[in-house]
Parts: C-alpha cells; structure tokens; sequence
C-alpha cells in the first residue's frame, strides 16, 4: 500500500542570526517571517495522512511548499516529528538537476539516469528511447552549454517522462515549456500522474491544481491553514 | 556504529555507481586536454626535480639516487592525500545540485573523490618506477608490504574526508583551518627532508604526527626498510585509523542529518 503519513513535522533552517537586533526583530514579526533567533522555520507542526490521489499544495513563495516536497522525498529529514513513507518516491523538484554543461545531450540522459538510479542495464535501452524521443537528433552529440533554453527543457522533459515512481512529487511544473511545448508537456503529465499512486504538485497556478487535483492544501509560513 | 561502517560498505559495493561518475569528472576535466591527467604527474615531477637539485647542490646527500626516489615516493603520496582532504571541504557544496534534488547517500562522493584522486596518483607511478629503476633499491617481496600501508591510508582518507566534509558546510572556517594544517604537515612530515638529519634528542617528536606513520608504512616497505620501526608505524597507524572512525562517528550522528539544511 502506497501511503504517506506526516506527524508533527518542523524543519528549521539554520540562520547565523544569533545576535538578531530587536528592531529586526520587531520588523521580521511585523511582516510576518519565520526568522527565529538561530533559525528559520521552513515547517511549522506538519500534520498529513495521504493516501492514493493527487494532491496540490499551494501558497505564496517562501510558504514551505518546496521544504515539504524536499521532506516528502527524504532530501532533508525533519527538525522535529515523524514521517512515515511507504512508496517508492520520484522528485521533479528542479526539472534541470544534475545537468553537466560540459557533457553532451546524450552523455547527459546516460548521467541523468544512472543519477537516478536507473538500474545499469536498463540505462543503455532507456538512453535510445529518450534520444528518439526528444527530438533533438544532431543536437545531442553537441555539449549542453551550447543549448538554448527551450533544447534543455525538452532534454530534461523528456528524461523525466520515463523515471517512473509510486510517488511522484512536483513543484512548479504546471505552465512550464515554449507554447509549441506546453500542450505535450502538459499530457505528458497526466500520464505521469496516472501511473503513480500519489501525486503531489506544489504551484502557484491555483485554476490548473484545481482541475488536477483532488484535494488542495493551502501553505502560508511554514503552516498547512486549510 | 555497526549502522555507520555497515552505510560506508553499502555505499562502497556500489562501486558502479560512484566510479561512473569519477570517470565522468575525470573525462570532463581533461577533455579537451592533450596529456589529460598526466598533467598533474608532470607538476609533480617538477617539484620531486626541483627540491632533489636543491639538496644535491646544498647538501650533497650521500646516496643522491636513491635521495630522489625517497622523495618522490613522499611527495606523490602526500598530494594525493593532501588533495584528497583539501578537495573534501568544499565536495558538498560542489555536489549542491544533486544533493539537495534528490535523496543521494552523501558517502557517495567520498569514494568519488577519493578513486578520482587515486587514478591521478596511479599515473605518477610511472615516474616512481622510472626512479626505482635508477636507484640502488632492489626490488624485494618487501614490496609487497606496501599495499597494506595504501589500505590503511585509503580508510584513513574515507572516514577523515566524511568529516570535513560533513564539518565544513556546518562550520565555515574548517576550509581554511584543513589547509593551513596539511600545509604544516607537509613541512613537518619527513616528505622532503629525511628522517635522519634529525638531532637524535628530537626524534621522538615525529611520533606526535599521525601522518608520519602513515606514511612510512607505505613508503618503508618500498625501500626494503623492514625492521622494528615498520612494526611500530603499523602499530599505531591502526591504532590512529581506530581513532578516526570513531572521531568521524560521532561527527557523522550529530550533523550528517542537518548538514542539507546548511547548503
């Protein structure tokens, strides 16, 4: 059973602001921010039970959606509390993480998947696939630094569409890719999603997690408020 | 305990994973060079020549060929221990765009860097044969020995490199303050100087550098000088590599957890 389950789960940020002034910190509690004497709260007492769906979590920047994905896929473990994953977890956090400018495109898929921990024999096969795939064709014998944008993105796209996971965590990915793009990208990630038991979009795009998603959390300082 | 060397072995069979991406950094920093690693062998070459005519201008030492191949097995030895150590304080921040998108195993990057640094060093064997060849030092089954002493500086290496690097994104000094230590070895190490010019009075205070052990017991058998004193390095470089895996422990279960949060 693919299940996710979050109990009273803070991260702090550690800050070089033992000394904070008290204006600063008159002025950090009058806007609202989370800086604490030697801290920054990312989390405040998470509490979450998430079972099979897709979930959105929402809220302005600095409200601890990517600290939760980043929880939620084991890069940070939590300051305080508990969190209990059972499922095997996918995070397309950064869509261009573990991109090497020096690398060509195809060196780059190879790179990327056995990051990924794609299992050996499998990279080769993938790797053709994925080449097929993006369209880039001469491109990818070519170093990444010479790429533009929209050539990484499709490249990073095009890796991501076949890591697959029985969690699949998201951030800001919803509207992403040129125009010509967005319409594939955008299918694309519905067949992503269908094929993981747990879907989590972290977006400032409320309209597109509403027609997604099947429950939405709204995140403001570090806080799930509804 | 048991966790934390049981980690390091996982990680460590995982060897497909992590030499992948040594010879990836490998291939990307020499590409478009012509002698590619080589490179670092020829610098090295350079120093071992240059310091060995300082002495046979200055000191004339007694046996001038067997001098060179003496410092050259130092020398190359320590820069890759040296760069190994250095190069770990700032691996993390270096590694910042994986480690902090995906849930890697940062113990990972030791053996990265270390098999990096390593094939480096394999290259420089070269010259060190070259000198082996010239010099008056016979080689012997005592040879053999050597591979004992690499061993047990390679575990040195990993489990000092997991502290570093576990310590210098918490404490931002730890760079500067590893630097200026290993550059004071260096000098205070029996590297480019021998042992033997020592006052007899003060010889007793080489025992104080934990370095100096460790190198000796690769170096020793590899100029046939098996005797008591090999056993006495042995000795205590085991008990100084005890010393570090627990010293590195206990760093690694207070902040390997938040180190992420410090990048």
């Amino acid at each position: 059973m693919t299940d996710i389950l979050l109990q009273n789960v803070s991260l702090h940020y550690p800050s070089n602001r033992k000394n904070i002034s008290l204006r600063k910190k008159i002025i950090n509690s009058a806007f609202g921010k989370n800086i604490k004497d030697n801290h920054i709260e990312g989390l405040s007492n998470i509490n979450l039970h998430l079972t099979e769906g897709i979930y959105g979590l929402y809220g302005p920047n600095g409200s601890g959606k990517t600290s939760l994905l980043k929880i939620l896929s084991k890069i940070y473990e939590p300051t305080f509390g508990n969190v209990n994953i059972t499922g095997s977890v996918s995070s397309l956090i950064n869509i261009h993480f573990g991109f090497t400018e020096e690398l060509s495109g195809l060196e780059n898929i190879e790179f990327k998947l056995i990051l990924s921990e794609v299992p050996y024999k499998e990279v080769n096969d993938l790797s053709k696939k994925i080449a097929n795939d993006c369209g880039l064709e001469e491109y990818l014998n070519l170093p990444l630094r010479t790429y533009s944008s929209g050539m990484r993105f499709r490249l990073a796209f095009f890796i991501a569409k076949y890591l697959n996971s029985e969690i699949l965590l998201m951030d800001e990915w919803i509207g992403t890719g040129d125009e010509k793009l967005r319409d594939m990208v955008d299918n694309i990630i519905k067949q992503k999603i269908s094929k993981s038991k747990i879907t989590i979009i972290a977006s400032h795009n409320l309209e597109k997690l509403n027609s997604i998603c099947s429950k939405i959390f709204y995140l403001e300082n570090g806080k799930i408020l509804y | 305990m048991i966790n934390f060397l049981k980690d390091f072995l996982r990680c460590f069979l995982n060897f497909r994973y992590w030499s992948y991406f040594t010879l990836i950094n490998i291939k990307i920093k020499y590409r478009d060079s012509i002698i590619g690693p080589f490179w670092n062998v020829i610098s090295s070459t350079i120093l071992v020549l240059a310091l060995s005519f300082g002495y046979l201008s200055f000191l004339n030492p007694e046996n001038f060929k067997n001098f060179i191949y003496y410092i050259a097995l130092g020398i190359f030895i320590w820069i890759f221990i040296s760069n190994s150590i250095n190069e770990g304080t700032s691996i993390l921040e270096k590694k910042k765009n994986i480690i902090l998108e995906k849930n890697t195993n940062i113990k990972f990057f030791i053996y990265e860097l270390i098999f990096s640094n390593f094939i480096i060093y394999l290259h420089s064997f070269v010259v060190i044969f070259i000198l082996l060849i010239i010099s008056d030092i016979s080689i012997t089954s005592y040879f053999l020995l050597s591979t004992i002493g690499l061993f047990i500086i390679l575990i040195n290496l990993i489990f000092l490199i997991n502290m570093v690097m576990i310590l210098s994104p918490v404490f931002k000094d730890i760079k500067k303050i590893v630097e200026n230590i290993l550059l004071i070895i260096f000098f205070l190490t029996p590297l480019i100087w021998n042992e033997e010019i020592m006052k007899p009075k003060l010889k007793f205070l080489l025992n104080f550098n934990p370095f100096y052990h460790l190198i000796s017991i690769f170096r020793d058998p590899l100029l046939n000088k098996i005797n008591e004193q090999y056993f006495f390095h042995l000795g205590i470089s085991l008990l100084i590599t005890f010393c570090i895996i627990i010293i590195s422990y206990v760093i690694n279960k207070k902040y390997e957890k938040i180190v992420r949060l410090y990048l």
